[in-house]
């Protein structure tokens, strides 16, 4: 009788009835599973890109067909002599800046008011919080019923004797600017306030006490502890909401459309109008590119100045 | 090629064929039902669909093999969204537009010329020639590439109890229009004796007054020059713009077309200028005694000028699928009974010669006023530019800004004017250009 042999089988050797996977499936696949993801990024994020690139750089102008063509940098030269550009430039700057730094001045505030204890917090929150959830659309519908002068607020107003009939704060080149922040103010600084309150719950409170005792003030305690902790969280808040801000067309589109006179025209609303209404796609893709050059150069200079996610 | 890379490939394939399985699943059978596509965006939405919805059910009885969709598309982004269709291929069968928008679509080569269709169709001779005449202006070719059943004119609009109870006589020269104005208002009380229109649209309004003031004839004269920044026509529009702020609410600044109508409608504006489409809105709110439509009082030289002369119809989309379909509805639109019921009820002159004799259009004092102007031979008529294909973009896009500076005096008259003026000599010289003429 011979005794059974136990062989181990060979490294590397198949089973019957299988089959090792090829040297190009191994490589394949996992670009196969991110392909779908690539696809994607492809066809909503490059593309639009090359494709405004390209029509910066031709007359394509829906109304008038026939100057359709290359012109290579003509539309960057007629930028350069367009009084509205200028314009835009400098309403877009003054609405960003004047935005963000009223939303985080007053969203700072709410959340530091609202971290504290007292009754009926849970509803303040939510009243503070709310107007977040309305849309730019709404928005503008709410706030052009108040600044109506037959039927809002000003009307009202107008009644008691407080302000003059048949005036509209959106009807003037200086009042429509600011009318138009006030409407966005009630819209963007829940955004502020619910980021810095998430970040202000995460000051260690033994910090707040060890000051305290130390003879700190309140607003030393503010000051030396609380804002260099909320540092990351505001700049990313005010990153954030600055390109939105420049970027910003639902509010004001509805509101002024850029009126009256140009007094609210911001960059993109000028975009808008000039491939939009003006159905000037060429100039306005060479206006868009412009734009996203701005906002790359600022985000980039502003990461840096910042020293976001850095520690000190 | 291992199995999963198979089924995959298989997977490709498979969801290739059926794709272009349904794309030519979408070419129909001649016997197959159709259905068509019809955008409009004239008039008020509730009125204008309700309307259109009847004329739709009226075509679908005669012709049960096709079905019409309707989708009403808001004045003020109409054109937008046509632009948008046109640029993408996305189409209609059928739009319904008008001399103001159609060159646009023909210079994009968008529209299906209607000729020879309408030469044949049993309708055809019911259109008046000048209608016709002035539909064929919309491309150099000369071709018809609307019907056009309907037409406007533009109306100075006043609230005659108003002035009843102020004691104020109705106005009948321009000097009586300014004199209305003035004692109508109050602003302590918020009325205002006129609605200007700073906004969205302010062209047709412009346009009306000035020339209908100054008497200058033409748009553009034989050499080709906007007459826009004429003497007389800065004359006009200083006096005009004297109105902002002290006979008008200031916020008139950003008036459009539904800020006017709000203002008018609760009796804080007394007077505004807009076309015959706001008849059955005014009538409804207030009742046909209580509110007039005048045309143009005679200009200082003697003559009427009006301006505004618009005429609509519909028109074919080259993209569409189905025209002879979609000329069976137009044709059917062209019935005098249907250009009768689509006219009265949304406020429009029927350009149907047995039509002039309904017994509604006698009945309508604007209306009525309109057609009597019109027919004189005296009268002079304003025909603006709308075979530009700039024109609108030039006057609602390009000259918005200039206008609202105006009227908060950041701008002269003559300077606005001046600039209009070459934008429209520039344009014509471009078009002159381009055709040979």
């Amino acid at each position: 009788m011979t005794a059974p042999t136990l062989t181990r089988p060979r490294r590397g050797a198949r089973l019957a009835g299988t089959r090792a996977p090829r040297w190009h499936s191994r490589v394949s696949t996992p670009y196969l599973l991110i392909a779908p993801t690539l696809v994607l990024l492809i066809v909503l994020f490059v593309y639009p890109i090359i494709n405004v690139v390209a029509l910066s750089m031709q007359s394509y102008n829906l109304a008038q067909p026939w100057d359709d063509g290359f012109v290579g940098v003509d539309n960057f030269v007629r930028m350069a002599a367009d009084t509205a550009f200028w314009q835009s430039i400098w309403v877009t700057f003054k609405w960003v800046f004047v935005e963000v730094g009223l939303q985080l001045v007053f969203g700072l505030i709410l959340a530091l008011i609202v971290n504290e204890t007292f009754i009926g917090r849970g509803l303040a929150r939510a009243l503070i919080f709310s107007p977040w959830a309305v849309s730019g659309v709404l928005t503008t519908t709410i706030w052009l019923l108040l600044y109506n002068p037959g039927a809002g607020l000003v009307g009202v107003l107008a009644d008691m004797g407080a302000v003059e009939h048949g005036v509209s704060p959106l009807a003037g080149t200086e009042s429509a600017f600011w009318a138009a922040v006030v409407a966005e103010l009630w819209r963007g600084v829940p955004f502020f306030a619910i980021l810095i309150l998430a970040d202000l719950q995460s000051v260690p409170r033994d910090l707040h006490e060890a000051a305290e005792v130390d003879g700190a003030n309140a607003w030393q305690r503010f000051w030396n502890i609380t804002l260099p902790h909320l540092r990351n969280a505001i700049v990313l808040a005010t990153l954030l909401r600055g390109v939105w801000e420049f970027n910003n067309v639902d509010l004001l589109y509805t509101l002024t459309g850029g009126g009256p006179a140009g007094a609210t025209t911001t960059l993109p609303l000028l975009i808008a109008n000039t491939a939009i209404r003006s159905s000037d796609f060429g100039y306005g893709s060479a206006l868009t590119v412009v734009g996203f050059v701005i906002l790359a150069v600022i985000t980039v200079v502003y990461l840096r100045l910042t020293k976001f996610g850095k520690e000190d | 090629m291992n199995s999963e890379h198979r089924r995959l490939l298989a997977a490709s394939v498979l969801a290739a064929t059926l794709l272009v399985g349904t794309a030519c699943s979408s070419a129909p059978a001649a016997d197959q039902e159709v259905t068509l596509q019809w955008w409009t965006s004239g008039g008020d939405p509730e009125t204008a669909n309700r309307v259109n919805g009847e004329l739709i059910k009226r075509f679908e009885a005669e012709n049960p093999k096709i079905k019409v969709d309707l989708l009403y598309l808001p004045g003020d982004s109409a054109e937008q969204k046509i632009s948008t269709a046109v640029s993408t291929g996305a189409v209609p069968d059928i739009l319904d537009t008008g001399i103001v928008n159609v060159s646009n679509l023909t210079a994009r080569d968008a529209v299906e010329p209607l000729d020879d269709w309408f030469e044949n169709s049993e309708y055809a001779k019911n259109i008046p020639e000048s209608a016709l005449a002035n539909a064929r202006t919309a491309d150099p070719d000369g071709k018809l590439y609307f019907t056009p059943t309907m037409g406007l004119a533009n109306v100075l609009w006043y609230r005659k109890d108003l002035l009843k109870q102020a004691g104020v006589a109705e106005p009948k020269s321009w000097d009586d229009f300014y004199a209305v104005a003035d004692e109508m208002t109050d602003a302590d009380k918020g009325v205002f004796g006129y609605i200007i229109r700073g906004g969205n649209g302010f062209m047709p309004q412009l346009l009306d007054v000035m020339y209908g003031q100054s008497g200058v004839s033409s748009f553009i004269d034989e050499d080709g020059k906007s007459t826009l920044n004429d003497p007389r026509n800065v004359k006009a529009l200083e006096r005009y713009v004297e109105m902002y702020g002290k006979d008008t609410a200031k916020s008139d600044l950003n008036a459009d077309y539904l800020a006017m109508v709000a203002q008018f409608g609760s009796g804080k504006g007394v007077m505004f200028n807009h076309n015959l489409g706001s008849y059955t809105d005014n009538v409804k709110k207030f009742g046909a005694e209580n509110v007039a439509g005048v045309q143009p009082f005679p200009s200082e030289a003697g003559p009427v000028t009006v301006s505004g002369q618009t005429i609509l119809g519909n028109a074919i989309m080259k993209g569409s699928e189905h025209k002879d379909q979609a000329w069976k509805f137009v044709d059917f639109m062209m019935k005098p009974e249907n250009v009768s019921y689509i006219s009265e009820e949304l406020g429009y002159i029927p350009m149907s010669k047995p039509v002039f004799d309904d017994t509604w259009v006698k009945d309508r004092q604007p209306l009525v006023d309109a057609i009597a102007v019109i027919d004189d031979p005296k009268t002079q008529v304003l025909h603006e530019p709308f075979y530009l294909p700039e024109y609108q973009k030039i006057a609602k896009v390009t000259l918005q800004t200039p206008w609202q500076q105006v009227l908060q005096g950041q701008l002269s008259v003559k300077k606005f004017l001046d600039q209009a003026a070459d934008l429209f000599t520039q344009a014509e010289a471009a078009y002159r250009a381009r055709n040979g003429k």
